[in-house]
């Protein structure tokens, strides 16, 4: 049996993986479901395009690629920046508008806000962008063969490794730090944190900065593997939910786990019942999950 | 001069014709969510399926698709608002039990699922190009527009008032009193046990067959149909119409879907007026950041919207706290 | 002796216009545990939640040292040296009994952090052997000895601590309690709420007695226990362990 399936469902979990890290941290800490954080891989994919187009407007050349990627560190710090910026996005309309939701205490009314939040910045992209699609490099590239059939481009095999390093770093900022520990005590019990001196606001903005900016990592990666375009974040909104859900609400090592496992059964259906029925295996994981163990599979909370 | 005032009573009549459909599916939202607090983001999956169901029966024969049966529009209706209260009825029975932000996504994997089904079932849905010639009540007016909008208008309007009228009996009937107490408390949802359980999803199966009919309505007034009829941006109406009109006030519902449909018009015609052909697309994206806004500042600024619930309640109750 | 907590008239509750606390004052000495005693429903909870940050205050004053409480959020009250050890869910389950401990050391200078972590932990025996495992694990008598701990861990002036004998054991509210005394001498100032009226005035220093949210009595627990209007309160004394 060719397992390239297998390789090509990683890749794309991989991808899925630091999205659905941002949902599973946001979810928890803020107690709703941002139907806005696809559009933050959107907006991070976008910024970083448009940050990499101004410096290549200004030193009169492209970002060069770094061999064996198409990409370069040029490009890499332009997506840090835009990192940066979608955290601060992500910020922005929490301020303006979530956090009064949730002083308010209408949590759920915050779910269909975010709903709207989302038409308005996935619009925004198309008006400022056009729907066509875009790509950070024209650069064709050749799948270097990996054993048991399976093959690989530099590319695919970069966007895995950051993954792997980038949600490490994250697990081990919420065992191991004091800011991760308030993190994991605000998304138990708030009101608590609170009397303990733990200035809840501010573990709240850093969910979000850190929420923002992993979901613009997720965008850059599927901005590289496949291309940008508007809907891109939309479009994965549903596997995000499913692998964040399938993991566990709160458990980073979860959502990585969860990522995979759409990834892989996304692969897998595309392989065996036919690419046009791919976005309904995030449907049926997210169903089977709520139905047979809705904490998911490293989820603590009830 | 009289023509072009005819233009105009057609122009307001088709216009009329179409808020009032979203009025339809805004009022089954309505009940499932302002009377009764269940979440559904997923109201374009229940309103493609009702438009679908309706076409299948409806229009004659086609090489190459299921359906074709040519049967009466009254059918088509009736089996619209069966085919969308069913599949609620197997949504809801897995997902209502749920907290309720999880029933959001579930809901919003539905809409996704049925736009699959619409784009790949081809033999059943016509696949991306969708279904056409489906029957128009007053085809036999069709070469005298304003008779032929005034008509339309007159048929969806009594709907609409039908709709509207079962709805303010059933909100004022004991099972309304019930829906409310169990949105307003969840002690008391809870000491009712599993018949609270019933009532959800009874409410939430009446909410998705109404967004049925209105999808059949759609399918009927414009001729034909097709997967981007239905995309996410149909949510995102009938909601900005709930929550702008007044969440559980029937009568503000309408309102909304006025009003909301009166922007999405004057905005459209704004850009076909002021933009070059090429520029409207991106133009016309603009339109969904405006209603986008409207929204949240009406959630931040009058969250009871125009018209808020007339029976005194409390506010809605967060389920997390 | 002068009060380190000074509460004055306060009015609170968590609806807008509908208080549970009306006029209700309060004050505590370092060294000096208070008794804060009443029947169900008259406040007594909810009065040292509001001076934690934790329900609305609407009138009235209160400071600490002399600087004022009220214009503060809950978590900065803390820095000033408030700590508020909850009745219920007053410890992090999900997080391993050192990490509840550590929540409250990070806040303090780095110096000498894990120290004063260590510290915390030798005060309390029970819970120093079960330093790894998740805070859920443990028992109710535990929990409270950690969320004590914690409060500790915070340096405090005044600590509040609501029915922290509620659902315990004579013999772990007899440890307990003899725990609160010394942590007092050490120079503490303590508002004991709580439903276990002879527990609490074997140990206080003065009791105020609050009914309908408002002051009702207030003097040494020598003069109260022959009060007859103290006696009367508690006919049928409800059971200890429902919140006021």
């Amino acid at each position: 049996m060719n397992l390239q399936f297998l390789m090509d469902g990683l890749v794309v979990g991989a991808t899925l993986a630091l999205g659905a890290t941002g949902v599973t941290l946001t979810y928890a800490n803020l107690r709703f479901a941002n139907f806005a954080h696809g559009e933050f891989l959107s907006w991070g994919a976008y910024l970083t395009m448009t940050l990499a187009g101004l410096v290549g407007g200004l030193s009169g050349a492209p970002l060069a690629a770094q061999d064996p990627f198409s990409i370069g560190m040029g490009l890499l710090a332009c997506a840090l920046l835009a990192a940066a910026l979608t955290g601060v996005l992500a910020l922005l309309i929490d301020v303006a508008l979530f956090r009064r939701l949730r002083q308010r205490g209408t949590a759920v009314t915050a779910v269909m806000a975010s709903f709207g939040v989302s038409m308005a910045l996935r619009a925004l992209l198309e008006a400022l962008y056009s729907t066509s699609p875009r790509y950070f490099s024209e650069e064709l590239q050749i799948a270097l063969p990996l054993g048991a059939g399976m093959r690989a481009t530099p590319d695919q095999l970069g966007v895995c490794a950051v993954t792997v390093l980038l949600a490490a770093g994250v697990a081990l900022l919420l065992a191991r730090t004091a800011v991760g520990r308030q993190m994991r005590a605000v998304a138990e019990n708030p009101s608590l944190a609170q009397v303990v001196g733990i200035d809840v606001a501010g573990v709240i903005r850093t969910t979000w900065l850190l929420g923002g900016a992993l979901a613009a990592v997720s965008g850059v990666a599927l901005g590289l593997l496949v291309q940008v375009r508007p809907s891109m974040g939309a479009e994965l909104l549903l596997p995000l939910f499913a692998a964040a859900i399938v993991g566990g609400i709160g458990s980073v090592p979860g959502a990585v786990v969860g990522g995979l496992v759409v990834g892989i059964a996304e692969a897998a259906t595309v392989r065996f019942i036919g690419a046009e029925w791919r976005a309904a295996v995030s449907f049926v994981l997210l169903i089977g999950v709520l139905l047979l163990r809705p904490t998911g599979l490293f989820g603590r909370r009830a | 001069m009289s023509g072009s005032w005819s233009g105009w009573l057609a122009y307001a009549a088709s216009f009329g014709v179409m808020a009032l459909i979203q009025g339809v599916a805004c009022l089954g939202l309505n009940l499932q969510w302002g009377q009764t607090g269940l979440f559904n983001v997923g109201v374009a999956g229940f309103v493609s399926v009702g438009a679908y169901a309706s076409a299948l029966l409806t229009t004659a024969a086609v090489e190459g698709r299921l359906g074709g049966c040519g049967l009466p529009l009254v059918v088509g209706l009736i089996a619209a608002m069966v085919t969308a209260g069913l599949l609620s009825a197997a949504v809801g029975a897995v997902t209502l039990r749920l907290r309720s932000d999880y029933l959001a996504i579930a809901t919003f994997g539905i809409a996704v699922v049925v736009d699959l089904v619409a784009r790949n079932l081809t033999w059943l849905t016509g696949g991306p190009l969708g279904i056409s010639f489906i029957p128009r009540p007053f085809a036999l007016l069709a070469d005298r527009p304003l008779a032929y909008a005034a008509a339309s208008f007159a048929l969806v309007a009594l709907i609409t008032f039908a709709a509207y009228t079962l709805l303010e009996r059933l909100v004022a009937s004991p099972w309304g009193r019930v829906l409310r107490a169990i949105r307003e408390d969840e002690r008391a949802a809870a000491s009712l046990g599993k018949s609270a359980a019933a009532y959800r999803l009874q409410a939430f199966v009446l909410g998705g067959a109404l967004m049925g009919l209105a999808g059949a309505l759609q399918a009927h007034t414009i001729g034909f149909i097709s997967p981007e009829n239905f995309a996410a941006s149909v949510t995102f109406q009938v909601w900005a119409m709930l929550v702008v009109g007044g969440t559980g006030n029937n009568r503000g519902v309408l309102l909304g879907a006025l009003l909301v449909s009166a922007l999405w018009s004057v905005t459209g015609l704004a850009i076909a007026a002021g933009f070059p052909p090429e520029q409207q697309a991106r133009a016309a994206a603009l339109r969904i950041v405006l209603i986008g806004l409207l929204l949240s500042l009406t959630i931040l600024w009058r969250p009871r919207g125009l018209m808020g619930e007339r029976t005194a309640v409390s506010r809605h109750l967060d389920a997390d706290d | 002796m002068s009060a380190a907590l000074i509460v004055d008239g306060l009015v609170a509750g968590y609806e807008p216009g509908t208080p549970i606390v009306f006029d209700a004052s309060l004050r505590v000495a370092p060294g000096e545990i208070v008794a804060l005693l009443g029947p169900n429903g008259a406040g007594k909870s909810t009065l040292i939640k509001a001076v934690a940050g934790l329900v609305p205050v609407s009138g009235g004053a209160a400071s600490l040292d002399g600087l004022d409480l009220l214009c503060r959020p809950a978590h900065r009250r803390v820095a000033l040296g408030l700590a508020y050890v909850p009745q219920i869910e007053n410890v992090f389950a999900t997080l391993s009994v050192e990490d509840n401990l550590a929540l409250a050391a990070d806040l303090g200078p780095r110096e000498g952090r894990r120290q004063r972590l260590l510290a915390a932990l030798a005060l309390f025996p029970d819970i120093e052997t079960r330093r790894g495992e998740l805070a859920g694990r443990l028992s109710g008598g535990q929990r409270q000895m950690l969320a004590v701990a914690r409060a500790l861990l915070a340096g405090p002036r005044v600590l509040l601590l609501d029915e922290p004998s509620a659902g315990l054991s004579p013999k772990i509210v007899g440890e307990l309690f003899a725990r609160i005394r010394a942590i007092a001498n050490g120079g503490v100032g303590v508002v004991l709420v709580e439903q276990n009226v002879r527990a609490a005035l074997a140990i206080a220093d003065r009791v105020v007695v609050l009914v309908q949210g408002r002051n009702r009595l207030e003097g040494t627990p020598a003069q109260l226990e022959r009060d007859p209007a103290l006696a009367a309160l508690y006919i049928g004394r409800p059971a200890s362990g429902v919140p006021a």
